[in-house]
């Protein structure tokens, strides 16, 4: 029944939400903390395109559309999806899937929507901003901005879900995946005009963080109907095989028997 | 209903571990192997073994959170591993060591989200969530963030959320853990008045035997993950130990225990050899639960 999915869904990131401001101060720390730092590294690229003036023929402003959709993108999945990732990689290892095993909702949605980081607020206002403030956007294509943001958000879960299934084959693997995720995502922050053709193409398949850093910018700049549909089914492809992948993990699933012991990894 | 509330066939599960390098052959454990029995609806079976028998990989499998590596199972009709979520709104599953409940939020809010995850309406919730919470006395836990709350408290809110969609099979893996004497004598009570009310069928599985004694008609052994023995709990007691315990309180308040095997020993030779004076009282008991299971277990080891 889709609706009740949809019912329960909302209900879930509602409670995500209010746990993750259960601590107030802590949670304003973070905003806090994660615009600042976005600031000193927003100085840094500034700093460096006031000396070049433009990388590859991209300029300040298609770097900053290019930050802004990558951080509004990474806000929206570490504010709703942050259960990929890491906490889904531990619950893999640990046996913690048993409870979300017995909920009848949708698993994989379930437990990337059952954590949240509030550092994500701080994320989704510098991302915004620097979305609005460059020039490659205006109100005439802010219908193409939304396609790409959602793309980008199913790039972030593409990669959250692979690394996490990884654990269902490999024991041990847990923190591994999530420093893997953010290389990833750390690598999705570069200009897509710094790479060589070779390059792209890898970006454009099997590492896919060009469908956020490379083809969204090169679409504004000079739009291609190819280009476009690639996009789109590209994103679709990688992001239904990811799920596929999880739920071929799920049947090797070992559960446990888990008590607090004691060794940390 | 169903007339069969668990139906296996050859049920096995094996786990591999990779120990002696990547490249070498897997180290196998068998911890459940062939394992096939019915429980009918509306019948409360205690699973006792010991430690490692196979007792949670089975309920395990029954609730479909592992694979099993061969055999079938249909559990309230329903193969567990194709059609999970039809099985969700059948099964109720009780894990001692486990948390369904958000840390630093109120209790009330994750039975909600479950109340939505069940299709609750909102009525029903409110009505089942009362009738639960007076039943565990927990009302005034409600309204506390997980955090704060001791274990055994927290096992309660757990209980409840395992049990506010009112399922019709009840997997209980160990589910004492934890709880206080009172606690446990209301879980107790309120496990066995629900299956007698409602008809509700239930497998537990514990260390504790009272929690079984009080709760089920039916006792399976397994170890070594096959199923050793199937019988009723009348039976158990009066077949396996033919023992008696036997105390004799003397007028002056002193008192003495014998026990003997009507089996082995004669009773009226017994009565005349012994040299009572001024018996005031006297006490016949079978052996208690824990004595029969321990020597069971024996009997398995050797
Ligand atoms: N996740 C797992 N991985 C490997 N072996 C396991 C796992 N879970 C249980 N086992 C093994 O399976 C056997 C049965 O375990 P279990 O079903 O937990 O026993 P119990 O009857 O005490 O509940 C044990 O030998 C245990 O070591
Ligand atoms: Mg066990």
């Amino acid at each position: 029944m889709a609706d009740n999915q949809i019912k329960f869904f909302l209900e879930l990131i509602r409670m995500n939400m209010k746990h993750s401001y259960a601590l107030k101060t802590a949670f304003w720390l973070r905003v806090l903390f994660m615009l600042i730092s976005n600031g000193i590294m927003l100085v840094g690229w500034g700093v460096m395109f006031h000396q070049f003036q433009s990388i590859n023929g991209w300029t300040f402003s298609d770097f900053m559309f290019m930050t802004g959709l990558n951080i509004t993108a990474f806000s929206i999945w570490s504010l709703f999806f942050r259960g990929t990732g890491i906490y889904m990689a531990h619950l893999i290892e640990n046996g913690g899937l048993d409870h979300f095993l017995l909920t009848p909702k949708n698993i994989l949605f379930h437990i990337s929507c059952s954590a949240s980081n509030p550092a994500g607020w701080g994320d989704f206002i510098t991302g915004f901003c620097l979305i609005l403030a460059s020039n490659l956007f205006c109100f005439s294509n802010v219908f193409l901005v939304l396609i790409f943001l959602i793309c980008s958000v199913l790039c972030f879960l593409t990669i959250g879900f692979f690394f996490s299934a990884l654990n269902f084959w490999l024991t041990g693997f847990s923190d591994l995946s999530e420093r893997l995720f953010y290389i990833f995502f750390n690598l999705s922050g570069y200009p897509g005009s710094i790479y060589s053709d070779w390059a792209k193409i890898l970006l454009l398949t099997v590492f896919p963080i060009g469908f956020i850093s490379i083809l969204p910018v090169e679409i504004l700049k000079t739009f291609s109907l190819p280009s476009f549909l690639y996009l789109i089914t590209g994103i679709s492809f990688l992001f239904i095989g990811s799920i596929l992948f999880f739920y071929n993990g799920l049947k090797r699933y070992k559960s446990g028997n888990q008590v607090n012991t004691r060794g940390y990894q | 209903m169903e007339k069969y509330a668990v139906i296996t066939k050859n049920l096995s599960k094996s786990f591999y571990r990779k120990e002696h390098g990547f490249f070498r052959p897997a180290t196998e454990t068998k911890a459940v192997q062939d394992l096939s029995l019915t429980i009918r609806s509306g019948e409360c079976v205690a699973f006792i073994g010991p430690n490692g028998a196979g007792k949670s990989t089975t309920v395990k499998m029954l609730t479909s959170i592992l694979y099993p590596t061969g055999g079938s199972a249909l559990v309230a009709g329903i193969n567990p591993w194709e059609n999970r979520s039809a099985l969700c709104h059948q099964i109720g599953v009780i894990f001692g060591q486990r948390s369904q409940l958000w840390y630093h939020l109120p209790v009330r809010d994750s039975l909600h989200l479950l109340a939505v995850a069940y299709n609750l309406s909102e009525a029903e919730e409110k009505k089942r969530l009362q009738e639960l919470s007076e039943s565990l006395q927990v009302t005034e836990l409600l309204d506390r963030p997980v955090r704060d709350l001791s274990l055994g408290q927290r096992m309660r809110c757990e209980i409840i959320a395992s049990l506010l969609h009112s399922p019709q099979i009840l997997f209980l893996d160990e589910p004492t853990i934890g709880l206080d004497v009172e606690a446990k004598l209301l879980l107790r009570s309120f496990l066995k008045q629900e299956s007698e009310a409602k008809g509700i069928t239930i497998l537990l599985t514990s260390h504790d035997t009272g929690d079984i004694e009080k709760i089920c008609h039916r006792v399976l052994l397994i170890n070594h993950g096959s199923l050793i023995l199937d019988t009723t709990m009348n039976r158990l007691k009066t077949q396996f130990m033919s023992e008696k315990y036997i105390r004799i309180t003397h007028k002056d308040g002193s008192y003495q225990r014998f026990h003997f095997d009507p089996r082995t020993e004669d009773i009226t030779h017994f009565l005349k050899s012994s040299t009572f004076n001024q018996v005031s009282d006297l006490t016949i008991e079978n052996p208690p639960l824990e004595e029969i299971i321990r020597k069971l277990y024996q009997k398995e080891v050797s």
